[in-house]
């Protein structure tokens, strides 16, 4: 099992313990894990898909190039990759199918909850419901980003997620 | 558009999401500081199964869009799910 869908079990678990009165630490953990474990999974797909290969060189190339990806890209590109704003790699893509739309909005409404789940812990508790629908919306864009991941326009949400285009 | 328009225009969705409760509008900034509108769809008792389906909860969201859509808001929206149990006993 990869990381990225290790976390999206510890995720799942996360939101089952503690049912008839959850933490909010263990709820804040669970939509951490769901964020993260989408994150990792993307950003691994991105850079296997640039530098490809099992050579030391390509694994090395693959860790300098993981640690280039920012949030704030990330989101903005989800974003219009799910139909609300503009990314020249969105428009270029053509049409977008449906289940890459998912993932993308997807991706872009858990690091908004994962935003508040780890640095608002003054805000509004969460609840487990709330925190169990992120978790099942992981869930689901895993299973959507495996249909499309191959995709021209899968490629270039991907690359979308790493570079900013030029407006 | 104010906040209650928004709501009612929401509520509207009641016949395609029978487990729709209520619905809660924000205006805010997100957490990258740019204006978006938070939904909350407040989920009636005994739907405990909706919350686990990945695929009827992008279709909710998909709807509440389409309605968005419609009233010419064009701020991104963050939609959530919370079950009215859990709302009532906070």
């Amino acid at each position: 099992m990869s990381q990225a869908e290790d976390l999206l079990a510890h995720a799942r678990s996360l939101v089952r313990a503690d049912a008839r009165r959850p933490k909010q630490a263990t709820l804040r953990l669970a939509v951490s894990c769901a964020y993260r474990a989408l994150f990792l999974r993307l950003r691994h797909d991105a850079t296997r898909k640039l530098i490809p290969g099992n050579s030391s060189q390509a694994r090395e190339l693959r860790r300098i190039l993981s640690r280039c990806f920012e949030h704030g890209t990330m989101a903005h590109a989800s974003r219009a990759f799910a139909g609300g704003g503009n990314n020249a790699w969105a428009a270029g893509a053509g049409v977008i199918p449906a289940d890459l739309r998912e993932v993308a909005w997807v991706f872009a409404e858990l690091q908004e909850a994962r935003h508040l789940a780890d640095y608002d812990q003054l805000g509004p508790a969460l609840r487990r419901s709330e925190c169990v629908a992120l978790v099942a919306s992981s869930e689901r864009a895993f299973a959507a980003w495996a249909s499309v991941r191959s995709t021209t326009a899968g490629r270039a949400y991907l690359v979308a997620l790493l570079i900013k285009p030029r407006r | 558009m104010g906040t209650q328009d928004i709501v009612r225009a929401l509520e509207g969705l009641r016949r395609q999401l029978p487990w729709l409760d209520r619905v809660e509008v924000e205006f805010r900034d997100d957490s990258a500081g740019e204006p978006a509108i938070f939904v909350r769809l407040v989920v009636c008792s005994g739907v405990e199964d909706l919350f686990e389906d990945g695929a009827r909860l992008m279709d909710a969201r998909r709807q509440v869009r389409a309605v968005l859509d419609e009233t010419g808001i064009e701020l991104w929206p963050f939609i959530g799910f919370v079950s009215a149990d859990e709302v009532e006993a906070a």
